[in-house]
């Protein structure tokens, strides 16, 4: 029974369809971003963002591997940082890009809704965190309005979606994709921001854990070509 | 009954006449006969040189022709990596120009060749603000995917050598005033193939659409298709006689 059941799986898992593979593609969409993030200090933040998505990648038979990238911004509120030794407390403008590749697995034969089959994948991720903050408090004289703090961080991704199955890339098939990631922040910057046509770093410092969360994202889009 | 000479004068000429009617007949037969031989022993691209003086010698009739209808499309096509190279050094050289035209306060005022040796090599998460790296870098990678695009490369290939053409200017030319940025490596070419899939699509509604407005905001965003090396522009002619041949003639400019 139990032999039987574990083939029937392999089976579902491992089912033959006709969708495109052995290519290149390019994938893109929109997303919706929730976060709870953490600030120094015990402070935190529920912190949602919206923005878009893209993947570039090449497909085996069941295998892709994608370099994707997500952006979006949102609104942070009652975080506090650390910067040039100064504490700062406020609320202000987020943003967020990431970068990483992504292995997927396909499970062709898992088909909840007829044509659309089921992925799951996994991934590093580096991403770059913005915080401009509009009214804040600081411990120091040294922050100002004119300036942003940039968070480098690494962390890692869970994905799982669901794919139209279509035989050809040029049908353009769609997707929804679940993601999970947590982020950590390496190091802070302090950059002036009072020209936007020059990058004027004021401070870098390395840090443990002056940024952090948990991420959860919905993203809907479609294979462009 | 008894045959005068008169008679028999015109017997003769009547003859020679015949003979003559015959000969014509027979030469003007033979000639013809020459043409469709000609039109048998002519390869496919003779046919079309020939169509192609025909309809230069109609055109020359005329005194003023009435404006070729193009028809904007993208054709792909296979290249040989020689050509490929060649389009990677053209444009490699043509970013060597426009950064330092596009930007001189930035070459001027913060850029150095001891800059340039201190930034070999360095890969940083730039600071820029969004206008740069969401506006910017996806513009310059879109006109570079339309470039491609306007020399026959498809899709994937033309955002692939997008990258490279990115990828070069990065690490061989920005550095000359900051150190390569991660963003710029993979916004460039790949938000750039976003919005030049999207460009693509509009100009070419534009472009056809047969209005003159239409048309110059066409080549406005896609400005690749008013170079010689675009290779989508297209004249499609319905050909119809009365000798069995019909169809469409496809022609293309190179």
């Amino acid at each position: 029974m139990r032999s039987s059941l574990l083939l029937l799986v392999l089976f579902l898992l491992c089912a033959q369809t006709h969708a495109f593979r052995y290519n290149l593609s390019l994938r893109g969409g929109i997303s919706q971003s929730w976060g709870d993030i953490n600030g120094l200090e015990g402070t935190e933040d529920e912190m949602r963002g919206t923005g878009f998505n893209t993947h570039f990648g090449y497909k085996w038979k069941y295998f892709e591997l994608t370099l994707s990238s997500y952006i979006y911004w949102g609104e942070v509120e009652g975080l506090t940082f650390k910067a040039r030794n100064e504490t700062i407390s406020g609320e202000g403008r987020f943003r967020h890009v990431s970068f990483g590749p992504i292995l997927r697995y396909q499970f062709r034969g898992v088909q909840p809704v007829k044509n659309w089959f089921l992925f799951a994948g996994l991934g590093p991720v580096w991403s770059l965190q913005t915080v401009k903050l509009d009214s804040f408090t600081s411990s120091g004289p040294l922050y100002n309005k004119n300036q942003k703090l940039t968070f480098e961080s690494t962390g890692g991704s869970l994905i799982f979606g669901f794919e139209e199955d279509l035989p050809y890339k040029e049908m353009h098939p769609v997707f929804i994709e679940f993601m999970y990631s947590y982020k950590q922040s390496r190091k802070v910057s302090v950059v002036d921001a009072s020209d936007f046509t020059e990058t004027n770093i004021l401070s870098t410092q390395e840090i443990g854990q002056d940024l952090s969360g948990s991420f959860y994202m919905v993203s809907i889009g479609m294979l462009l070509f | 009954m008894r045959r005068t000479h008169a008679d028999l004068n015109h017997t003769f000429i009547y003859f020679l006449s015949l003979i003559t009617i015959m000969i014509s007949l027979s030469f003007s037969a033979a000639a013809g006969e020459d043409d469709d031989d000609d039109n048998l022993l002519l390869s496919e691209e003779q046919k079309y040189e020939r169509y192609l003086e025909q309809e230069k010698l109609k055109g020359t009739r005329k005194r003023k022709r009435k404006q070729k209808n193009f028809r904007y499309s993208y054709i792909d096509r296979k290249h040989t990596q020689s050509e490929t190279m060649k389009h990677l050094a053209a444009i490699y050289g043509v970013t060597w120009v426009v950064y330092p035209l596009t930007q001189p306060d930035v070459v001027k005022n913060t850029g150095s060749w001891k800059k340039y040796k201190r930034n070999f090599g360095r890969l940083v998460f730039d600071k820029d603000e969004p206008f740069w790296n969401w506006f910017v870098h996806p513009i310059s990678g879109s006109q570079l995917y339309l470039y491609y695009r306007a020399n026959g490369y498809n899709r994937i290939n033309s955002m692939g050598l997008a990258a490279i053409s990115s990828t070069l200017f990065e690490f061989t030319v920005e550095i000359y005033t900051e150190p390569a940025s991660i963003q710029d490596l993979y916004q460039t070419p790949v938000l750039g193939a976003f919005l030049g899939y999207g460009i693509e699509n509009l100009s070419l509604y534009l472009l056809n659409s047969g209005n003159a407005i239409g048309r110059t905001i066409g080549h406005i965003i896609n400005p690749a298709t008013l170079f010689w090396f675009y290779e989508g522009k297209v004249q499609i002619v319905p050909k119809i006689n009365f000798r069995g041949t019909t169809g469409l003639t496809l022609m293309a400019e190179f």
